[in-house]
């Protein structure tokens, strides 16, 4: 059976909340988590960081295209154009504050966290280490809705 | 007074430049990663203060630090990074960091760490 503990994944929903309330302005307000243990289809872009070390797994930010724009825009100061390099920069960026908060949160585990990955693409998928379950917490805030995608297990 | 940003996102530094500009900074000059931090750095008028991003492409923050401090020990230099793990904070204060500021961060914060920092080397934050 696959299980992930739980304060895995609330480290990552914290550091989630923190960084859209220090950098973006909003409340996030989370849904109720899902076990998803093949790949996930997520929404228009998706911010990814690889986790190793101690650990194996992904962290997903995952966003429709409306709510990255705005999220851009609360985040930078201004609007941008989707294809511009700037915009996958930030939401990299983001993605980075998240990965990196929630990894303080585990003390006694060595964790590395790769150079953020953005893909975009109506209907990609992103697919978790093999045998690592993805868990995926759906998200709101006054921007839209979005999704934080997490696949975590500990190396034995 | 010459503040360096060192950040390979394009996006955190506007970020952080405005912040900087709205306490009253405004000789701001940027690298996009550690190794055109270290040239920028040896480049007259050298910068006073250096905030450094870990996490980067080329030559990460950590080494950009040690290698500067290898001849200069008078930069300011703050970390500006997600990397918050406690040995992490140590290795870079046993480094010669002045400060460290974890992300992600509001003005408030950037504000207080900065003037705690030129407090303890004498300076005052610039007049807005």
């Amino acid at each position: 059976m696959v299980t992930m503990k739980v304060d895995y994944i609330n480290a990552f929903i914290a550091a989630t909340q923190t960084a859209f309330g220090s950098m973006v302005g909003t409340e996030v307000e989370l849904g109720d988590a899902t076990l998803n243990t093949s790949h996930v289809t997520p929404y228009d872009i998706s911010g990814f960081i690889g986790l190793s070390g101690d650990v194996i797994g992904c962290v997903v930010l995952s966003f429709p295209m409306d709510t990255a724009l705005a999220t851009y825009e609360a985040f930078a100061d201004e609007k941008i154009d989707p294809l511009d390099p700037d915009f996958f920069d930030a939401i990299g960026e983001l993605t980075n504050m998240v990965a990196g908060n929630a990894k303080a949160q585990f003390d006694g585990l060595n964790i590395s966290i790769s150079l953020p990955t953005v893909i975009m693409g109506k209907h990609h998928c992103v697919s978790a280490p093999r045998g690592v379950p993805f868990i995926s917490v759906p998200c709101n805030c006054n921007l839209g809705n979005f999704s934080v995608e997490v696949a975590f297990r500990e190396q034995v | 007074m010459r503040i360096m940003l060192v950040d390979d996102s394009k996006v955190m530094r506007q970020i952080q430049r405005r912040a900087l500009e709205s306490l009253g900074f405004r000789d701001i000059i940027e690298a996009g990663d550690g190794l055109e931090a270290l040239e920028m750095a040896q480049k007259e008028p050298k910068p006073d203060i250096i905030m450094l991003d870990w996490n980067m492409p080329r030559l990460d923050g950590y080494s950009t630090l040690c290698k500067i401090r290898e001849t200069d020990q008078s930069t300011i230099i703050l970390m500006c990074t997600t990397e918050a793990e406690k040995p992490r904070v140590v290795e870079a204060v046993k480094a010669g960091v002045n400060n460290y500021v974890i992300k992600p961060f509001t003005p408030a914060v950037l504000q207080e760490k900065l003037g705690e920092t030129l407090q303890r080397a004498g300076l005052t934050m610039p007049t807005v």
